[in-house]
């Protein structure tokens, strides 16, 4: 055996030797890794996290920790742009006792007018975390861009005159297996755009007559429900097309529902699915006989269905009033943006991305062009009736830039809006709450 | 969202009491018109004491009021309340009656904090103005002064479907007399289907009078100068429908100290609009 096969062996056992002690030195760290959590709560310094044009954006953040180490480390806090631009950057050392609680305030510089992401990331000696917040500065100061078409009052005045000359051929047949002693519950057929049939569920308290009405759009592939826990109110929700009952005539794959028929402006699903919403209406005003009344008619939707909502308030001046949250659609040029600017691009963008790439003629230049007749932002200023919005500041579905901008297009005399700082695609309790006290308020239902 | 339902038999009770801490709210009205009778024989004198009436002694009174209060904000309320009052006291040997318009009172409440909608703080203030001069000869129908009150509330969600409202105030008469008073109650309620259409609700109030007249019980048993009274109510509600609510309540004085000893009702509904 040469001196050099000698000296390969020895390498080779060594290096397996040193392998193999790395390894268990290595299963020993991770064995020997103290044992804990964190819990890091942030706070934002102004109520709702929406804050001052002039003031510092500022968080509190308390922190706790169960492990029985001392940890040391650094908490980077990055302020960025809704889509990702990195505005402004601190730190700050953090020295963690064993079960120790440590409260560190946050102060970051005033921005202009937007939605910002705030990244908190606490790097220690045994745990890493990012914390993510979004804060919002002046929304009622957020400006975007209008991309209205100049045929865009004609486009839905055609579609209008489309709808009237189709028979609605109303049917209303009453649930007995689902009225209760205090809620007649009705099932409704009627013929829409294309002499499409579409249903939904009338519910109307027993006691009494006169009942304001609440009516409801669906969110994005939500079957509609018989609402029989709203006391004061009758309730009408209807399935537009391709939605829960109302599958029929047109019955799209749930994930492809919103590029049906995309790339025809004039045969868009949507197009179809406004005009159901509009009959939906034309149904409620002519039903006072099932004891609705029908010069108090609020309209009602979340996601998809608040873009419903916003169509019909601003398409049909008989509703009383609108309330709507977590905007879908809500100007979509800069939603695609922002849904793209994600490190994964968020849906409903997504969805749209993956049918251009597959459809290469239809360029985002043409998909752009066919939304915005239907982009939500382009109706709200035909809105006469008082506005509620609700935002989840940390929605990836529907950017609150988006919510915002649009919001301040609103002309209408009232409009407010509620902000839950913690919710994402969703609204929280106290946001349904008063949203509750606003439908009584503005239908003048005793409390 | 059993929270609607709530909701709903929260305001209730909170309208039956005028006074209470939820909101009317804004452009909506509330009319509780109501009758109480009210008797009394006995009393407590200024040790406390239960002392008995002999017998042909007895007092007693019916009032008819109205309540009215509307939403000028969403925290903001206005309230107005009449009573027309009809006393009798009889005594061995005679009886004396007296009838007209008692104190009305004019309030405005605020509510100041609203905990998630389920809670409230509110505050109210008040002027009481008599519509009657009082003689002295005849039975009085109040104290007969200008007063005005302050009053801090506190109402809500309780255990589970039930629900409660608590108050204090001082109430001042501007007379060199006074009485001044610090007035309390707390009321707590639960509905008795799930529905929630019926409901009782229990309720312990009264008030502590302060005077310089230290004797005085005045010959309408209902006025107290300087002593106080407990009263215990207990009521029954049922809601007809969501604009109109019958309550029935029973009363009794359960302590006091120069105060009357007295047992009545109130038969009241509440209209909404």
């Amino acid at each position: 055996m040469s001196a050099y096969r000698v000296f390969r062996i020895f390498i080779f056992i060594s290096c397996l030797l040193t392998f193999w002690g790395s390894n268990k030195a290595l299963a020993q760290d991770e064995g020997d890794d103290p044992k804990g959590e964190i819990t890091i709560n942030a706070r934002p310094g102004h109520k709702n996290a929406v804050f001052d044009e002039d003031g510092m954006i500022a968080y509190k953040l308390k922190v706790k920790s169960t492990y029985n180490v001392r940890q040391d480390g650094k908490l980077t806090y990055d302020l960025l742009t809704d889509d990702w631009k990195k505005v402004w950057s601190g730190s700050t050392s953090v020295r963690l006792g064993k079960h120790g609680a440590e409260t560190y305030s946050i102060k970051m510089p005033h921005q202009k007018p937007g939605v910002y992401r705030i990244h908190f990331a606490f790097n220690l000696s045994y745990y890493d975390d990012t914390v993510k917040r979004v804060a919002v500065v002046a929304p009622e100061r957020i400006v975007t861009e209008l991309h209205k078409p100049a045929d865009f009052d004609g486009f839905w005045a055609k579609a209008k005159d489309e709808l009237a000359k189709v028979q609605p051929e109303y049917k209303v047949t009453e649930d007995a297996t689902q009225s209760t002693r205090y809620v007649k519950v009705y099932k409704v057929e009627m013929r829409s755009l294309d002499k499409v049939k579409i249903k939904g569920w009338l519910t109307v308290p027993t006691e009494g007559k006169n009942w304001p009405v609440i009516y409801k759009l669906p969110g994005y592939n939500i079957p509609m429900k018989p609402e029989t826990d709203k006391p004061d109110f009758a309730v009408f929700a209807i399935d537009v097309r391709g939605n829960g009952m109302s599958r029929d005539f047109v019955a799209p794959q749930a994930d492809k529902y919103n590029v049906t028929n995309i790339e025809t402006r004039d045969r868009y699903i949507y197009r179809g699915v406004y005009m159901d919403c509009i009959r939906g209406l034309d149904f409620v005003m002519a039903h006072a006989n099932l004891g609705l009344n029908t010069d108090k008619v609020a309209v009602l939707g979340g996601s998809q269905g608040a873009t419903l909502a916003i169509v019909v308030a601003a398409l049909d001046k008989r509703v009383t009033a609108c309330t709507f949250e977590l905007p879908l659609y809500a100007d979509m040029h800069d939603a695609y943006h922002i849904g793209t600017s994600f490190p994964q691009t968020t849906w409903p963008v997504n969805r749209f991305q993956d049918y251009l790439k597959v459809h290469r003629t239809f360029t985002e230049a043409k998909f752009l062009g066919v939304w915005d007749y239907y982009d939500p932002q382009n109706f709200v200023s035909k809105i006469e009736c008082p506005v509620l919005m609700g935002v989840g500041l940390l929605d990836e579905f529907c950017p609150p830039r988006c919510s915002f901008g649009m919001y301040n297009k609103l002309t209408t005399y009232q409009k407010e809006f509620r902000v839950a700082p913690d919710k994402a695609h969703e609204m929280n309790f106290d946001y349904f709450m008063f949203q509750l006290l606003w439908l009584k308020e503005s239908l003048r239902v005793p409390n | 969202m059993k929270r609607i339902y709530f909701l709903n038999v929260l305001l209730l009770v909170c309208t039956i009491n005028a006074h209470a801490g939820w909101p009317i709210g804004k452009y909506r009205h509330v009319i509780a018109p109501s009758i109480t009778y009210y008797t009394s024989k006995n009393y407590w004198d200024a040790n406390g004491t239960k002392v008995e009436a002999g017998a042909g002694n007895r007092f007693s009174s019916v009032s008819i009021g109205v309540t009215a209060g509307y939403g000028l904000t969403r925290r903001t309320d206005l309230y107005i309340s009449l009573p027309f009052t009809s006393l009798q006291n009889k005594y061995v040997g005679g009886r004396q009656t007296e009838s007209g318009l008692g104190d009305a009172t004019l309030g405005l409440s605020y509510n100041i904090v609203a905990f998630k909608y389920k809670r409230f703080i509110s505050v109210q203030g008040s002027v009481i103005a008599p519509l009657y001069t009082v003689t002295s000869t005849g039975v009085p129908l109040g104290y007969g002064t200008l007063g005005a009150e302050g009053k801090l509330m506190f109402s809500g969600a309780f255990v589970k479907n039930s629900y409660f409202n608590a108050e204090a105030g001082y109430r001042r008469y501007l007379d060199d007399k006074g009485p001044n008073q610090i007035v309390y109650d707390v009321t707590v309620g639960t509905p008795l289907d799930e529905r929630k259409k019926n409901q009782v609700t229990f309720d312990i109030g009264g008030l502590t009078s302060f005077s310089s007249n230290k004797v005085l019980i005045s010959r309408n048993p209902n006025l107290v100068y300087d002593g106080y009274y407990v009263k215990g109510t207990a009521s029954f509600g049922h809601q007809f429908t969501n604009k109109v609510s019958v309550f029935a309540s029973g009363f009794y004085t359960l302590a006091g100290r120069n105060a009357s000893i007295g047992t009545g009702g109130t038969l009241f509904m509440i209209y909404k609009f």
